[in-house]
């Protein structure tokens, strides 16, 4: 049976962030007050593959794409593709995910257009929605506080510019924190998630000392056995001796072929094959409420990274609202024409 | 015949006899002119306005259309201040949570976006021409620009006085670059 251990996997995630084989990806969502979409992507690479197994959105060739390139002083080129359609409703960008064949296409992705009128303003709300790839994870919030939050949900470029301020040492302080704190998150949610899948696994045939409430009972035990043998835990759960202490020898014989199938499904939940990539999203009128951040166009950004939706959806939203100005001159007239008849009344008494 | 003559003959003699006494007037000018204003009176313009603004506002002088009416007035004013008061907290909301990042990606076809993308995946060089930056874009460069020189002079310094060195991170980075851009 294929095995996977957190530290290859660890290993070929990096090495998998660490690629430059993908292109660098922004997908610019422009919303219309009737509930179309201008969607466009921009993609740039050194190697001029755009195929859509390589790219992190998917698009076909009924959209408008245009490629260019650029050659720097030293002689290296990147290639950039822009791709543009028009979709007349989010539930077209949604038939697209659904046939997504992209290197995300593990990842289950949707949008979202509601556009609600108020009498004097006619409010929109449209968001991009990564679900979450765990079923039993903890939610990272329960692990960092507000302002390592504010850092987690940060794209690099202003991490990096903190880390290089003159506050650095306090940042750098923090972002270790972090990672501690994220680290321990992680084995959390692969303790849980391992727990869960072998239960569903296991089903009916988990008794006792194995039924789900009674793993959860026992997981800060497990995620020490883990901790503690981390180094060789490839080895250590292969010859399955990591599950003889979590589980105990009898029931590791038994339930050996459950465990195993339940450590494969929990690596891939955990460390779902995805290309990071950045979301924009133009509103209609003015914004009122989002969850992202502002670049100086006035353009809401959000990084797409795979740590975002492992135990929550990740919902990038925006609401926006445009003034309904005949509601408001109708409004004014009615307004005054009860005034001019109170008046009215006042004065015929 | 005869007793039906004489009845005719008195209501003529009557009729005459009213019809010469004439009603005595005590100031017939003053009883002319307050006929004529109320004739004019009745013709003015101002009667048909006062007509329209009965029509228009006859509803002030039903109790429950009225009431009816304020009401809808006043709800929509609540309503009016109600939904500003709520856009307005999350606008002020908004600008106290979000975090303002620069543009670092492209946008549309002109020249200018094109060369930020440009500038951002080319190893960040920047090609000959004309760029606009902000004078707080480099003050931050600048200040970058020392702290790396400071962070890194002792390295510096010590590849600049071994030479066997240097040639051996020139040719490195050499052969880094050529493996990145697959030339």
């Amino acid at each position: 049976m294929k095995r996977k251990s957190v530290k290859a996997v660890i290993s070929f995630l990096i090495i998998m962030t660490a690629s430059c084989g993908e292109p660098e990806t922004t997908v610019t969502d422009i919303v219309h007050s009737d509930g179309s979409v201008t969607r466009k992507i921009e993609m740039a690479t050194f190697d001029n593959v755009f195929n859509i197994s390589a790219v992190q959105v998917p698009y076909d060739s009924t959209w408008i794409i245009s490629d260019s390139l650029e050659i720097s002083d030293k002689g290296d080129t990147t290639y950039i593709r822009r791709a543009e359609k028009l979709f007349a409703s989010v539930s077209d960008i949604n038939k697209d995910y659904l046939t997504d064949s992209t290197l995300n296409k593990d990842v289950r992705r949707s949008a979202e257009f509601r556009r609600t009128f108020k009498w004097f303003n006619t409010e929109y709300r449209y968001a991009q929605i990564v679900e979450k790839t765990m079923t039993f994870g903890y939610p990272v919030t329960g692990f960092l506080n507000e302002e390592e939050l504010a850092w987690f949900y940060s794209p690099d470029n202003i991490t990096g510019e903190k880390l290089n301020s003159a506050d650095s040492l306090r940042y750098r302080a923090l972002r270790d924190t972090i990672n501690n704190k994220t680290e321990n998150w992680r084995m959390r949610c692969l303790v849980s998630e391992w727990i869960g899948e072998f239960s569903e696994l296991a089903g009916s045939k988990a008794e006792g000392d194995m039924t789900f409430n009674a793993l959860k009972a026992r997981e800060d035990e497990f995620i020490r056995i883990i901790n503690e043998g981390t180094e060789h835990f490839d080895s250590l759960w292969t010859n399955g001796i990591m599950l003889k202490q979590f589980i105990g020898e009898d029931n590791a014989g038994r339930y050996q072929v459950e465990a195993d199938s339940a450590l494969n499904i929990v690596t891939n939940h955990l460390f779902v094959d995805f290309s990071q990539y950045t979301q924009r999203i133009i509103m209609p009128g003015e914004i009122i409420g989002t969850n992202g951040f502002i670049d100086s166009a006035k353009i809401l950004i959000w990084p797409v990274i795979s740590d975002y939706f492992l135990t929550e959806p990740y919902i990038m939203y925006a609401e926006s609202k445009i003034p309904n100005r005949w509601a408001w001159i109708v409004s004014g007239i009615f307004l005054l024409f009860v005034m001019a008849g109170i008046i009215f009344r006042i004065i015929k008494k | 015949m005869n007793k039906m003559n004489s009845g005719e003959t008195d209501y003529e003699r009557v009729l005459a006899t009213l019809r010469r006494s004439k009603p005595v007037l005590r100031s017939p000018d003053e009883t002319a002119e307050k006929v004529m204003n109320r004739i004019l009176r009745d013709q003015a313009p101002g009667k048909a306005s006062s007509g329209i603004l009965d029509f228009l506002f006859g509803w002030v002088f039903v109790g429950w259309v009225r009431t009816s009416l304020v009401a809808a007035s006043v709800i929509l004013v609540l309503g009016f201040v109600y939904q500003q008061a709520v856009i307005l907290k999350r606008v002020n909301n908004l600008n106290s949570q979000a975090v303002f990042i620069e543009d670092q990606i492209i946008t549309g076809n002109t020249a200018i976006p094109d060369a930020a993308l440009f500038y951002q995946l080319a190893g960040r060089k920047l090609n000959s021409g004309n760029i606009n930056i902000s004078e707080r874009q480099m003050k931050q460069i600048m200040r970058s620009y020392k702290e790396l020189e400071e962070k890194y002079s002792d390295l510096l310094n010590l590849i600049e006085k071994n030479q066997a060195l240097k040639k051996y991170i020139e040719e490195q980075l050499s052969e880094n670059d050529k493996k990145k851009f697959n030339l």
